[in-house]
């Protein structure tokens, strides 16, 4: 075992320990409260901006992204199931259903899941349509441009892009504002976070993509402890950067 | 329901926690248990692409039947969608042809088939919307301004119109390469860094959740 592994598997427990020892902290309400979070334009705007989709009688869309169960960018596409998740409760009782792409089968089958369960909570399981849920191509740029179809075929106002998508999520935004559509884009493509602050209405930068089970679901504990996790894990990190450069800086190492 | 989800989440748990111990530690029965999980993974994920494949063909196939919005544009992928699996699965028929020359000429047919398709039709068709992108951004970037009044989207335009300009052959901003170089070194790749951390650590505290089993996305 190399110290490298040693590292990693030791940031990965402690980061394992404070998400379940926080999350359990933090399952009292009050407590929860103490676990502040800065504000994040994007998910306070996002509740009211669903909401207009849902009265308005027009379909809100989620993106899960190119990206695929299984490989690196499995967890872009969770994020997205974690914000299909906020909104599905709320949007499934509108006459036009949420619609969601991904880029991936296993994406498309989860997606399903989600909003199936969300009908079912709301006694509606019949009305629940297997093909609100699609794969839009298998490839990012095939899949870029089924998605594009549906912005523009589905009467969405409000678009909500958060996976794993490259610099052709600006196509899908533009896409999006020919239609007039709200849209708010997460990626976990550093690169096309900069696409997407140009072309969105609000972007999520950074581990904002990863957030939104800490602002939205009534900010559930286990995913605000996974907030302060990370935040300590970078400050441990921050910390090992800088003696790093301090001991080169005196050629000790 | 209930059962389901009780039986899904200790597999969840147990094949993740195996697999991340397995990809930092290497010993028995770890390292066995390790590939047997990926080709596990790897034959669901071919399966889920196939379901992904029917769902993607009825969705289209919907919007034909119902004349819906954009159905020619379906029809058009449905009809290529067969054509191509039709050529593709020619090629494996040609076995069954009476002759080595048909059966030549089949396989000929099939593979030029597919060529056509992929060299003379997808991949233009993706060259072209790459290129698409560049007007795309150019465009967002001039609308930047006015969706969004804030001092950062000024900061943006500026910066990316002077590093632009900057960049191009022209003799007098030469002076300009030691901003331009302060601007993508320091300042971009470390800002750059940061967001990479950043994101590293969300994707880790997310697969993290579903590993320990507090988030379940398979099921309530």
């Amino acid at each position: 075992m190399t110290i490298a592994s040693l590292l990693g598997l030791g940031l990965a427990g402690m980061m394992a320990v404070l998400i379940i020892g926080v999350g359990l902290w933090a399952r009292n309400p009050e407590r929860s409260k103490m676990l502040g979070l800065r504000p994040v334009d994007a998910f306070n705007d996002l509740p009211q901006k669903a909401g207009e989709s849902i009265e308005g009688g027009t379909r809100i869309h989620v993106s899960l992204g190119a990206g695929a169960v299984g490989t690196e960018t499995t967890t872009g596409a969770l994020a997205g199931i974690t914000v299909l998740e906020s909104i599905a409760d709320a949007a499934t009782i509108s006459d036009k259903p949420p619609v969601v792409t991904a880029g991936d089968g296993a994406a498309a089958m989860l997606a399903q899941e989600t909003l199936r369960r969300a009908y079912e909570r709301q006694n509606a399981a019949e009305r629940y349509d297997h093909l609100s849920g699609r794969m839009a191509g298998p490839t990012p740029l095939s899949f870029t441009v089924g998605a594009m179809t549906t912005l523009k075929d589905e009467n969405v106002s409000t678009s909500l892009l958060i996976g794993s998508f490259g610099n052709e999520v600006a196509l899908m935004a533009d896409a999006g504002w020919g239609e007039n559509a709200h849209q708010i884009i997460g990626t976990d493509n550093a690169q096309a976070q900069a696409a997407a602050y140009v072309t969105a209405d609000e972007t999520l930068l950074g581990e904002d993509v990863y957030a939104s089970g800490a602002y939205l679901l009534g900010g559930k504990p286990f995913h605000r402890a996974s907030l302060h996790a990370q935040d300590v894990a970078r400050l441990l990190i921050i910390a090992a950067l800088f003696i790093g450069a301090l001991l080169k800086l005196v050629g000790i190492i | 329901m209930k059962l389901r989800l009780s039986l899904a989440v200790p597999v969840a748990v147990v094949s993740g926690v195996v697999t991340l111990l397995a990809f930092f530690i290497r010993v028995e029965p770890l390292t066995t248990v390790f590939p047997v999980l990926l080709q596990w993974a790897a034959t669901l994920a071919a399966i889920a692409l196939l379901a992904g494949i029917v769902n993607l063909m009825s969705v289209h196939i919907r919007k034909v039947s119902a004349f819906s919005a954009g159905w020619a544009y379906s029809a058009v992928l449905v009809i290529a969608f067969v054509f191509v699996i039709f050529m593709w699965l020619l090629g494996y028929a040609a076995a069954f042809a009476p002759d080595e020359p048909t059966r030549a000429d089949v396989i000929k047919l099939s593979q030029e088939s597919l060529n056509v398709a992929f060299q003379f039709v997808q991949t233009p068709v993706e060259a072209s919307l790459s290129a698409l992108l560049v007007v795309v951004m150019v465009l967002a970037g001039a609308r930047l301004i006015r969706a969004r009044r804030h001092w950062s989207a000024v900061l943006f335009i500026l910066v990316s119109l002077f590093l632009l300009v900057s960049l191009a052959p022209l003799g007098p901003l030469s002076f300009a390469q030691g901003l331009r170089d302060l601007l993508i070194q320091p300042l971009a790749m470390g800002a750059a860094r940061g967001i990479l951390l950043g994101i590293a650590l969300g994707a880790v505290a997310t697969g993290l959740r579903v590993i320990i089993g507090v988030d379940h996305p398979y099921g309530d």
